[in-house]
């Protein structure tokens, strides 16, 4: 008995260390599953748009970045518990996230698109042809892609994956008719599956990403005036917009 | 059956299986991209590092716990027993699944276990869970094999003017202990291949790693073959061990009685 105490006595102080240790990090959860944006390379490090972005962020303000991947729907709950300090993932403004984070001004502007199966959807068919209430949409948990397949599509089964990757499957395998999702994954998924899969000529409006920050966060003024100052033409951000996607022009935010 | 002819049939059986799951693997769509995986190989290696070391954590805290509750479910005290009764019934009652959420969105939210642990808080939390998880069902292996000694040595031992709690320490409970070594490693395996779904919080298990091979280069096929190897090189020598420990305790046990 007293072995045990002292053994969960010494856990303890073990875990109070590896708190003290690196406090003053700026940690930012991403769900490295997202690329360009954010994905685990082969020696295990993060990289993409948003790693670079928050890194060029953390030597701006002269802070350590440490980075924390989970799934995406973890994200926002765990930055109101305070397990990250800001989330870069590729994640759009909206006003229902806004309600409880704080977004920063936007970085990067991306199409929302409609990724089909050729088995299942007609070679010239449009969105139209995805309205019917036989048609099985797949989307990724708690993304704009969701809410978006929702609204537009509200007699189809709207499937929900806690990844990209496992939804993408589904219309590569023809389980699915569509998926929705922003259109630089699709593009890349289509490169993925180019047999099985279509690229739908529509757009389903634009998703402006932003980094998020707890409400009330007093990192919020810096990475604003980070942001814009670099969202301009030649700026970080644009270099980091050719670097991954291949185009600053078309990616660039430009509102505010 | 000869015990050389049944190892030959036993072979065989493993063999065509190999094959069959080798045609599977050959209707991939496709070229599998084997050194996709191969060029991970540190990662998939720390990762099954920690699966391992969280598994054994998980273990050791379903053993403490579910020795207690056994102790709880056969003591005299009613209180204790529908203790131990409530803790089996609600764990078993419930997927992991869901008890991971409530530990991690819930429960280590609301202790703010976070200002604790720091980042090692979803891997901490996530081995505690599934030593909760472990020891009701450790709980109930050890109650059955405290019940399935006989009642004669109860009842011997009480005679001899040995109370309950002496009774079971010195008489019933070291002659548990062997036999509850095999269905103790059945519980270690099933702890281990559970450890996965704590890639759900970002623990950087090997499933994690393996789903991050998979969402970076669209790589299924290699991703899961080569996970589900891995657990593999965990669990079979322990089942392994088991396999012989029981062979070998129904040896021990086929002996006359009575070697106290």
């Amino acid at each position: 008995m007293r072995r045990i105490v002292t053994l969960l006595l010494a856990l303890v102080c073990l875990a109070a260390c590896t708190k003290s240790a690196g406090s003053d990090a700026l940690v930012v959860g991403t769900e490295a599953a997202f690329p360009p944006f954010e994905s685990v390379a082969t020696d295990g490090s993060l990289e993409g748009f948003d790693i670079d972005l928050m890194r060029a962020f953390g030597a701006h303000i002269n802070r350590e970045v440490t980075f924390s991947s989970r799934d995406f729907s973890a994200l926002i709950p765990d930055l109101q518990a305070g397990r990250i300090d800001a989330i870069a993932s590729g994640m759009s403004r909206t006003k229902e996230r806004a309600h409880v984070v704080l977004f920063s001004r936007p970085y990067a502007r991306v199409a929302t698109g409609v990724l089909v199966s050729t088995q299942r959807v007609a070679d010239a068919a449009g969105l139209e042809a995805l309205e019917g209430d036989d048609v099985v949409i797949a989307v990724q948990r708690k993304t704009t892609g969701e809410e978006k397949a929702e609204t537009r599509f509200p007699n189809a089964q709207i499937r929900v994956y806690d990844r990209e990757v496992d939804a993408a499957a589904e219309v590569a395998a023809g389980r699915a008719h569509a998926l929705v999702y922003d259109m630089v994954s699709i593009v890349n998924l289509h490169a993925q599956h180019p047999e099985t899969t279509r690229i739908i000529d529509t757009e389903l409006g634009i998703e402006l990403y932003a980094v998020a920050l707890p409400l009330g966060s007093e990192l919020a003024p810096a990475l604003d005036a980070f942001l814009a100052a670099e969202t301009r033409p030649g700026g970080k951000v644009d270099e980091l917009l050719a670097k991954w996607l291949g185009d600053a022009e078309r990616f660039r935010a430009t509102e505010e | 059956m000869t015990a050389q002819r049944e190892r030959l049939v036993r072979g065989a059986v493993v063999m065509a299986i190999i094959a069959a799951l080798a045609i599977v693997i050959s209707l991939a769509p496709g070229e599998i991209r084997w050194a996709l995986a191969w060029e991970r190989r540190d990662l998939f290696l720390t990762g099954l590092g920690l699966t391992v070391v969280i598994s054994s954590g998980a273990v050791g805290i379903g053993l403490i716990l579910g020795v207690i509750a056994a102790l709880f479910r056969v003591s005299r005290s009613v209180a204790l027993d529908q203790i131990g009764r409530t803790y089996v019934e609600v764990v078993r009652g419930t997927p992991f699944l869901v008890q991971l959420y409530l530990w991690y969105w819930c429960i280590a939210q609301a202790l703010q276990l976070h200002g604790l642990f720091g980042p090692r808080e979803a891997a901490i939390v996530g081995a505690i869970g599934l030593g909760v998880f472990g020891g009701a069902y450790i709980a109930e292996v050890v109650r059955g094999a405290i019940e399935s000694i006989d009642r004669g040595q109860w009842e011997a031992a009480r005679s001899l003017g040995l109370s309950h709690a002496q009774a079971l320490r010195h008489v019933v409970l070291p002659q548990c202990a062997r036999r509850l070594l095999p269905p103790l490693t059945g519980e270690a395996v099933s702890i281990v291949k559970e450890s996965s779904l704590l890639s759900i919080i970002g623990v950087a298990e090997i499933t994690y790693h393996a789903k991050n091979l998979q969402a970076r280069e669209y790589e299924t096929w290699a991703a899961f073959i080569c996970l589900a190897a891995l657990y593999l090189v965990v669990t079979l020598p322990l089942t392994l061990l088991t396999r012989r420990m029981e062979r070998r305790l129904a040896g021990e046990e086929a002996l006359p009685v009575a070697r106290l």
